[in-house]
């Protein structure tokens, strides 16, 4: 009596394993199932991906680059206005694009405006950069920088103090205030 | 060079804005505020000469110490013409407001000049 009774509870683990061992592998294959469905796009695109000649690469380049300056002349990129360039507010000149490309990738181009300095100032400033800001050897730019500034932002000497400029006069109404 | 410690004596004319005109019978009231950080704006004078003469302006007590001041004036004109307001304050310690920002100051720190240039 009791050895059948052992017997029938062997029979029923085993019917037991059998159905987990069943249920294990359904579950592997879902999870294969999911991982195809999340990698299936990448592996498509890897497997078809496109290879680039050297010269493709170029001009894949080449027309981004057109791409950019489209947009840039519909933005009024570079335009200039009664001899200021306006995206900056410097002076414009034929030696701009280099003193934007080697001052305002570090700075506001109104650091710039709103300091007045002779040859030798500028050149001190720059040096400054060099020492305590990180500021890299400028090499042949320098020397176009330089004059640049000093042309466009030299010390103004006028001798004697002008009346104050650019006041917009209007008629102050005393009733109003006080 | 030297470093920043303590705010000099400034004065700044609040009221009216720049370009302002008045027909020659009248007073243009002025308004403004001073500070220092010594212990106290102790007067405030206003020059329309570029700094020939000065005459006081009212100074109000601040409600704190270090708080701004308030000033005041009526000013007349002798004739028609161009004019500048100028104020200039002293301080408790007697120190005055300089004309002009000096030129060993060429970026302007603590600026507390009369003048704008």
């Amino acid at each position: 009596m009791r050895n059948k009774h052992k017997y029938k509870k062997k029979a029923f683990d085993d019917t037991w394993s059998i159905f987990l061992k069943v249920i294990y592998i359904s579950l592997f294959f879902i999870v294969l199932g999911f991982g195809y469905l999340l990698l299936e796009s990448p592996i498509n695109s890897y497997v078809n991906r496109k290879v680039l000649t050297p010269a493709e690469l170029v001009l894949f380049h080449k027309n981004a680059e057109i791409r950019r300056n489209l947009q840039r002349k519909d933005d009024d990129w570079d335009r200039i206005e009664n001899g200021i360039h306006v995206r900056t507010g410097l002076y414009a000149d034929d030696n701009l694009d280099l003193v934007i490309g080697t001052c305002t990738s570090c700075h506001s181009s109104k650091l710039i405006a709103q300091n007045k300095a002779t040859r030798v100032g500028w050149k001190n400033m720059i040096k400054w950069m060099q020492e305590t800001q990180g500021l890299a050897d400028l090499g042949k730019s320098e020397p176009i920088i330089l004059d640049y500034l000093a042309k466009y932002y030299a010390p103004k000497d006028t001798g004697r103090r002008k009346n104050l400029e650019k006041i917009k006069w209007y008629v102050l109404d005393l009733s109003k205030e006080m | 060079m030297c470093i920043i410690e303590r705010m000099p004596v400034k004065s700044l004319i609040t009221y009216p804005k720049t370009g302002a005109t008045i027909s020659l019978n009248d007073k243009l009231p002025i308004k403004g505020q001073a500070w220092t950080s010594s212990d106290h704006i102790e007067s405030v004078d206003y020059s329309i000469d570029f700094g020939v003469t000065w005459y006081p302006c009212k100074v109000e007590l601040s409600k704190n110490k270090f708080a701004w001041q308030r000033f005041s004036a009526s000013i007349a004109f002798p004739e028609m013409g161009y004019y500048e307001v100028w104020a200039r304050a002293t301080d408790s310690e007697g120190k005055i407001q300089p004309m002009i920002l000096p030129g060993w100051n060429p970026k302007g720190y603590l600026n507390n000049a009369c003048v704008i240039e």
